[in-house]
């Protein structure tokens, strides 16, 4: 079972959708299970002002997805550091058992997103 | 409830308290009996439909392995089925997986080059459980009567929903299950055809004409005779009713949801079950976005769910990955409202939208 916070997320995808003016971006996927996270950042003076995210896959993969949006926004990109599946789940207040992994890809997408921007300007996905 | 309070004895013993539970449980075969123009005798209670599945796969070639040791079953068989049929394998037995068409109709001219002089039994559902495809069964039997071999249907899905006789369809074991038409979890019953031999699965007392040992579940069987009593009752309901509400259901989400498909045959099908693909959405997140809204719907097989394993019947379909992965299974019921069809035309496709603004991958137009 998920949640009531898990729920209300899958339920209303809060932050889904592109940002077209990101300043980072990346994609995290699942090679096992196909779920795919799109992470969008918009960063100024090292704050993230808007963070969104795009996912097709199971509703863990979405409420963690989401859960990163709401953890990242308005903090520094050292604060984001700190964010790991760890904090995914706690703030989820855990996920099925069969679907922890859902938490590694939100988290593997944030990762990446943070890494990109330390090198060159956003890709894009 | 009586049979749990006051009626509570073993339907074998001689006493009055006995004899009660037997007469109830032979009222109860008589109605089962006559919801698939059956006789009485030939129907043999189970604990349900893999049960009935089971007894029927390993009593049949367990009684004729000297005969042959050939199945001819289909790719889209319950797991009740294939599980029995791949332990059977590992036994010595030969199986052929007659494949399916797009529609999930079985390739007749497969099924027949199939059989062999080795084959003992052929096995194929009646109506699918994930797409509601219905069987050319009565065309199947012809083939195993000329062959003289047995035919067993797995019916779970039909019994109840649309006249059925086994005469008719030509079967010699059809499996059907409780809780499919409403009666409790935990009981079914399978036809054996008179003068077909078997082993039985279940060896104990000589309960049910030595076919099934064990105590009867007295309170399950009532509930599936009663269930049978009224299915009966309102099969034309069914039809006309459910049929109406699929159709309002199935027709509202194609013209409101763009990039939508319906899987398995159109014209050859259970008139409650409407199986969708949504392009771009992964099914288990629609489906637990639904239930959070109060709509219960499944994707593959309800009893394979737990697993992240796409659905075997629509792979069997050798449809797109990505329709398989999308799609969500409607069953309806005799329960069912227009009230409810209303609102989940109102909730399907706000949903849908909004999880493909969600997705990655989904692209419109």
């Amino acid at each position: 079972m998920y949640s009531e916070t898990a729920q209300r997320l899958i339920v209303e995808l809060p932050n889904r959708g592109k940002l077209q003016d990101a300043t980072h971006t990346a994609r995290a996927e699942n090679p096992v299970c196909g779920d795919i996270t799109d992470l969008f950042l918009k960063v100024e003076k090292d704050v993230v002002v808007a963070c969104r995210f795009q996912t097709y896959g199971c509703p863990a993969a979405i409420a963690a997805s989401a859960a990163v949006t709401l953890l990242c926004g308005g903090k520094s990109l050292e604060a984001c550091r700190q964010i790991t599946s760890q904090s995914i789940l706690d703030f989820l207040e855990g996920l099925p058992r069969h679907k922890l992994h859902g938490a590694d890809l939100a988290a593997e997408a944030l990762e990446k997103a943070l890494r990109e921007g330390e090198g060159t300007r956003s890709r894009g996905c | 409830m009586p049979h749990f309070l006051e009626d509570f004895g073993n339907a074998s013993s001689i006493h009055e308290y006995g004899q009660k539970a037997r007469a109830s449980i032979e009222e109860a075969r008589r109605h089962v009996a006559r919801l698939i123009e059956a006789e009485p005798k030939e129907v043999v209670f189970t604990s349900g439909g893999t049960e009935s599945d089971n007894t029927a796969i390993r009593g049949v070639c367990g009684f004729h392995r000297s005969r042959g040791n050939h199945i001819v079953t289909t790719t889209v068989e319950h797991p009740a089925i294939l599980r029995s049929c791949e332990q059977l394998e590992s036994e010595g037995f030969r199986v052929t997986y007659v494949p399916v068409d797009r529609d999930g109709l079985i390739q007749m001219e497969q099924l027949r080059e199939a059989v062999d002089d080795q084959t003992i039994l052929i096995s194929v559902m009646h109506a699918n459980n994930e797409i509601g495809t219905i069987q050319p069964v009565e065309e199947i039997s012809q083939i195993a009567r000329e062959r003289e071999i047995v035919f067993h249907t797995d019916a779970v899905q039909s019994v109840g929903k649309i006249p059925l006789e086994v005469g008719r369809l030509g079967v010699g074991l059809l499996s059907l299950s409780g809780h499919k038409l409403h009666a409790p979890k935990g009981v079914g019953a399978l036809y054996v055809r008179q003068g077909v031999s078997m082993d039985a699965l279940l060896h104990g007392g000589s309960h049910e004409r030595n076919r099934r040992g064990g105590t009867e579940n007295v309170p399950g069987v009532v509930g599936l005779g009663k269930a049978c009593e009224l299915g009966q009752l309102g099969l034309d309901d069914f039809d006309l009713r459910v049929r109406k509400l699929r159709d309002k259901l199935e027709t509202g989400i194609i013209e409101a949801v763009p990039d939508t498909i319906v899987n398995g045959s159109v014209n050859s099908r259970m008139p409650h079950v409407s199986n969708i693909s949504f392009q771009g959405i992964e099914g288990e997140a629609l489906l637990i976005s639904l239930d959070l809204q109060g709509i219960a719907v499944s994707t593959g097989a309800a009893c394979a769910s737990g697993s992240l394993e796409p659905s075997h019947v629509l792979r069997a379909m050798k449809i797109s990955s990505s329709r398989v992965d999308s799609a969500i299974r409607f069953s309806l019921s005799r329960m069912n409202s227009d009230e409810d069809i209303d609102y989940a035309l109102k909730v399907v496709p706000k949903t849908v939208e909004r999880m493909r603004e969600l997705s990655p991958l989904y692209r419109e137009g």
